[in-house]
């Protein structure tokens, strides 16, 4: 109900999409026929809960996961025919990164990946890996889980991919190294055309850079759409109540959240301001305040909402 | 951001020589060590060979030089679990994130490692020239058939890649191979008990073993005609050339069946 | 080109590109930004901000639409030279009273409440700044 109040989201050439993606663990299903369209040029956040199917999703574009059915296409190619070729456009950054055990330093270790990407610029890797304080002479095997994931970083920037797949990629990184890590990122896409889906549950951070979002829910997408769409279609509003107080049916589906006070409600209503207001009035309330949301606060109304069937 | 950016360039995955050579210089970094001490060992065992031989004109030093095919055998067997080390199927995302066909990357890996193998081979037969040319044996090394050490690199080859089935299907390949390794070694010495069970065997499943077409011809020939004091100079191709080249087929088939095996993470 | 102290705040309401804006009609109020300066690159702010550089984009694309700002093609963005800061105040003033006002509806407070307010603490204000030697913004 609330899906249809939002104008469909059509993307003509995206960037990537997937068509009736299915993926089956055991009896467990964590894509169902899941249809993502993300536009060239898009910062798209991947919202959902844990276990939505997040990391899921950006391992079958990068031909780690085999799909049941369906399939994808990243930058006009089938990852699984062509995963090699799709992968030279990707900088992916995994969750819960991990280097492989062994005593080559982590210098050699990026050597190693270097020489994979043709377009690897040696002098930026160098600034991002002193911006980030990767430790270049330490072992892999001795290096710490944000160590890992600050080398990923460095990874997935440095060869300039037009399409940059980030899953939680702030999650194992102290304050200052995430901050440092959302600078770089800001100042990358300042300098190159890039296509980012960002799957995080760092709503914060992710709300500043993301001009468009999907939210994965079961497996299928509830919902699709530019970031300020949603925005305008989501407000608070505080309502002064009295003993004659009717709650309106009309709100009862788009209501997002709900704090009931005695002599007065907030509300975060989706739909047109009008039309809520007026169901306001008509449910014998003054309204006495509207606000837009910030958009990391939007997002985590519709996330929370639990069952609004698209 | 760049208004001028030119169209989005299409790019390529990573060429193939590159991917190999960059497999080679990992796994040497990564193996060197285990390389080094099968050329110290075998060099070691040649000294001491040498050192019987030597004053001794009825025993051959290169007859010896070539029974230790069974240290190759053995290293080859092992090999594979030093160049897949922390490589298990569940830890090898991150060699298939790079932008190289998933296929190719495991058969870059496994051709590095065998090129690194024969190379180490090499290597330690050239030092064990030199051992033999201290003691005045040298022509008698050079007249040893070059079909013989066909024979010994396709078996060390067979051995090889049968464990880089196992190391890159398995999750625990270890016990694989020690399972390989009984295969190479206990058949022989059980065929010299008279009750074994070899010779129990009724005939018909014994020719993969001991057939024309057998594992022991393919790998082990060599070693056996060696330990039997057969001249080698008279060492014919025909002998062990078919069974040798099925298995190496068999043993490149094994592979390319190992690196379907997807493991979703 | 000189550093512009800007400052975004994620947990405000306001869109992040109206904040954007608020920030450089802020500067030119102030006279952070004199007319003709140059204004920070969408590279530079969007970094400063850890915002996405397509947003700046869009509020610097709002201002030029103001005719605040100018995109010389291949230059940057600079301040109108013909922008009076003056008129810039009396923008910033109206966005400010807005806010106020919105504030003290919020809170209850009625609009004659609120100007008696703003002239009490303006006037002690006043005397603070003038015992401490501050010059008093017209």
């Amino acid at each position: 109900m609330m899906a249809n109040r939002i104008p469909p989201f059509v993307v003509d050439r995206p960037a990537v999409a997937t068509h009736d993606l299915t993926k089956r663990w055991g009896m467990q299903v964590v894509l169902d026929r899941a249809e993502m369209r993300v536009p060239r040029g898009a910062f798209y956040l991947l919202a959902g809960a844990n276990g939505a199917g997040k990391s899921t999703l950006l391992r079958i574009l990068m031909d780690l996961v085999r799909p049941n059915a369906g399939r994808a296409d990243v930058l006009g190619i089938d990852p699984q025919r062509a995963a090699a070729t799709a992968r030279a456009s990707i900088g992916y950054v995994p969750a819960n990164p991990s280097l492989p055990p062994n005593r080559l330093a982590l210098a050699r270790k990026l050597e190693y990946l270097a020489a994979h990407y043709m377009a690897w610029d040696a002098a930026y890797a160098t600034e991002l890996l002193q911006a980030l304080s990767v430790p270049l002479q330490r072992p892999a095997r001795s290096s710490t889980p944000s160590e890992a994931q600050r080398f990923r970083w460095v990874a997935a920037l440095a060869h300039r991919p037009p399409l940059l797949l980030l899953d939680e990629p702030f999650a194992g990184l102290d304050d200052a190294s995430r901050d440092t890590a959302l600078a770089l990122l800001t100042d990358h896409l300042a300098t190159i055309d890039t296509t980012v889906i960002l799957a995080t549950h760092d709503l914060g951070a992710a709300a500043s850079l993301a001009d468009h979002f999907g939210i994965l829910r079961e497996g299928r997408f509830e919902m699709q759409a530019r970031l300020d769409t949603l925005l305008e279609h989501i407000h608070r509003y505080r309502v002064a109540i009295d003993g004659g107080w009717q709650p309106p049916s009309a709100l009862g589906q788009a209501t997002l959240t709900r704090t009931d006070g005695e002599r007065e409600i907030e509300w975060i209503v989706w739909g047109p301001q009008a039309w809520a207001a007026e169901a306001f009035r008509a449910g014998g309330g003054t309204v006495t305040d509207v606000e837009t949301l910030p958009a990391a606060e939007a997002l985590r109304a519709v996330l929370r909402k639990k069952g609004s069937a698209g | 951001m760049n208004d001028e950016a030119p169209e989005a360039d299409v790019r390529k995955a990573t060429p193939l020589w590159i991917a190999g050579s960059r497999q080679l210089t990992l796994i040497a970094a990564l193996g060197w060590q285990e390389l080094a001490a099968y050329v110290a060992f075998f060099s070691a065992a040649c000294a001491l060979m040498a050192s019987s031989v030597h004053g001794n004109p009825v025993h051959s030093y290169a007859d010896r030089q070539i029974g230790m095919h069974f240290l190759t055998l053995l290293f080859a067997a092992g090999w594979p679990l030093v160049v897949w080390r922390e490589q298990s199927p569940r830890q090898r995302a991150e060699l298939e994130s790079l932008p190289v066909g998933r296929g190719r990357a495991i058969g870059l890996r496994v051709g590095a490692g065998l090129f690194l193998l024969l190379g180490g081979w090499i290597v330690a037969n050239c030092v064990a020239f030199v051992i033999a040319a201290t003691i005045g044996r040298a022509g008698e090394f050079t007249a040893v058939s070059g079909f013989a050490w066909l024979a010994c690199a396709i078996g060390a080859a067979i051995v090889y890649l049968i464990g880089s089935a196992i190391a890159v299907a398995s999750e625990s390949p270890g016990r694989w191979v020690l399972a390989l390794l009984f295969l190479v070694y206990a058949p022989p010495l059980m065929m010299r008990l008279p009750e074994s069970l070899t010779f129990a065997l009724r005939p018909g499943p014994r020719w993969i073993y001991d057939g024309a077409l057998g594992f022991e011809r393919a790998t082990r020939l060599a070693v056996t005609e060696a330990q039997l004091d057969t001249r080698l100079a008279e060492f014919t191709p025909g002998h062990w050339l078919p069974a040798g080249l099925f298995w190496l087929a068999i043993a490149a088939a094994l592979v390319g069946l190992a690196s379907r095996r997807r493991v979703d993470l | 080109m000189k550093p512009l102290a800007m400052r975004i705040d994620p947990a405000d309401p306001r869109p992040i590109y109206v904040q954007v804006m608020d920030e450089l009609r802020r500067a030119i109020a102030t006279g952070a930004l004199a007319p003709g300066d140059p204004v920070p690159s969408i590279r530079d702010a969007a970094r400063q901000l850890r915002i996405n550089p397509l947003t700046v984009k869009q509020a610097y694309g709002e201002l030029e639409r103001e005719a605040l700002v100018e995109v010389r093609r291949g230059l940057g963005t600079y301040v109108r030279a013909n922008v009076s800061a003056e008129a810039t105040r009396e923008v910033v003033a109206h966005t400010v009273a807005e806010r106020a006002l919105r504030d003290a509806y919020r809170n209850g407070v009625s609009v004659r409440a609120l100007l008696l307010a703003i002239r009490a603490i303006a006037r002690s204000g006043d005397s603070q700044a003038r015992s401490s030697g501050k010059r008093e913004r017209r």
